[in-house]
């Protein structure tokens, strides 16, 4: 009787078997595919926002947002929130150049991101543009939501936003919005003013602040923390910005 | 034994080929899975107005509830502890991300904060916690009721913003708003009926 079931088992495990090998042999060989993202001792300034934020929208627009060269986008601006434009005052818009210079060159063709030669690129659009334009916006305030000189939230695009611009969803955010207060902006230096205004950038491109010994311009600004005394993306910060986007 | 050796070369045939093409059944099933993944995320862009009006009606059909909606699991770094109640929050707190990721129906959706605690300086702990806009937030930080109370009427503003656009070209006009891509006046008037009325 045993006998008689076990030889009616052995064809089905037969079969059972040679798939189960195959399968693991497959799964084996997907699984040591490699993964891109390179290993950091260092806990990573990187962090994902949902969607993938405002990296996202960029790559939707059809720049090529995911590690090649290029992350246009805009800036500038009013808000409804309360905000002012950033062109009504000359030293807002010169520092906003400048600092858009400086995201460019200090990320392009650097050992971190070897495939950016042209480093991060935003352009200007000026004025005109509002917190429900579809755009990275920066607004100065007489308070900050997050009480700091600087804060920046993002806007992750519903599916209804995504289908208005031709996009399936998720298709990253709709808009983000670098907050800055007024009157410590009109009180800091240029030099001041131009990291601040990369710090916050840095966070609407995804990166998280940072506080762990290396120099980054995502230090958050608070002792043993403070920002360095250049303002610029530096190798800790590339590194974030190829841990988000690099593969 | 030459029968069974020839028996078993069969079976070995047999076993080898089965599991071969288990291996291929399975590459081909992950590879599509990978491929539907990358089709849709980031977005992917309408060619013509016919592909532009399916996206629109199949965001229509998530917003009625016929197509199912998921929400991605925000992630968080290692070494920071997610807090679920207000009360939880320090008392002095550096926010250092915030996203307002809004649900399908209008005010729906959550909040995910990420602060460090400074009391001890910048190099203190790291929370993060995830507020759904329909918890209620009497008691918490204040900076975190403007955050919230912001995130939910910006996305407001953004509907009542695209509807107007789309009203100005469903006339055959140009957007006025130069941040967003210009429809053509059908796929404007679809978008108007799906979404503002």
């Amino acid at each position: 009787m045993f006998a008689e079931r076990a030889s009616r088992m052995r064809v089905p495990m037969f079969w059972l078997g040679a798939v189960l090998a195959g399968a693991l042999v497959a799964l084996g060989a997907i699984l040591s595919l490699p993964r891109g993202a390179r290993a950091t001792s260092d806990p990573p300034v990187a962090y994902y926002y949902p969607y993938n934020g405002w990296a996202a929208q960029s790559h939707a627009e059809g720049h090529d947002g995911y590690g090649a060269s290029n992350f246009p986008t805009w800036y500038g601006g009013s808000a409804k929130d309360g905000g002012e434009d950033a062109c009504s005052y000359s030293n807002r818009y010169s520092n906003i150049q400048s600092a858009g210079s400086i995201s460019t060159s200090s990320t392009s063709s650097t050992a971190e991101l070897p495939d950016w030669s042209s480093g991060l690129v935003l352009s200007y659009v000026g004025c005109g543009v509002s917190s429900s334009s579809r755009t990275l916006i920066t607004t100065f305030m007489s308070s900050t939501w997050g009480g700091t000189p600087g804060y920046t939230y993002h806007n992750a695009a519903t599916g209804s936003q995504c289908s208005s611009q031709g996009l399936s969803s998720p298709c990253g955010d709709w808009a983000t919005t670098s907050q800055v207060e007024i009157s410590w902006w009109n009180s800091a230096s240029d030099s001041s003013r131009q990291k601040l205004l990369l710090h916050e950038w840095g966070h609407a491109w995804n990166l998280d602040d940072y506080c762990n010994g290396a120099t980054a311009m995502m230090n958050n600004g608070i002792s043993p923390c403070n920002w360095p005394s250049s303002g610029q993306y530096y190798a800790k910060d590339r590194d974030a910005f190829y841990i988000t986007y690099g593969y | 034994m030459a029968r069974w050796k020839e028996l078993m070369k069969g079976r070995t045939l047999r076993f080898v080929l089965v599991a071969a093409s288990s291996s291929a059944v399975v590459v081909l099933v992950a590879l599509s899975l990978r491929g539907a993944v990358a089709q849709h995320s980031p977005g992917t862009s309408a060619s013509n107005d016919d592909e532009w009006i399916q996206l629109i009606d199949q965001a229509r059909r998530v917003r009625s509830g016929e197509l199912p909606v998921v929400l991605p699991t925000p992630v968080v770094s290692a070494g920071t502890t997610v807090l679920v109640a207000c009360a939880q929050i320090p008392a002095e707190v550096h926010f250092s991300g915030v996203s307002n990721d809004p649900g399908p129906l209008p005010g729906q959706g959550r909040t995910v904060l990420k602060f460090t605690d400074v009391s001890k300086g910048g190099d203190g702990p790291s929370y993060a916690m995830v507020v759904d806009w329909s918890q209620k937030l009497g008691g918490c930080d204040s900076r975190v009721q403007q955050m919230v109370a912001g995130g939910k009427a910006q996305q407001l503003d953004i509907d009542a913003h695209i509807c107007d656009e789309m009203r100005i070209a469903a006339q055959g006009r140009d957007l006025s708003d130069k941040t967003m891509r210009q429809p053509s006046a059908r796929v404007a008037r679809a978008y108007l009926g799906a979404f503002c009325q």
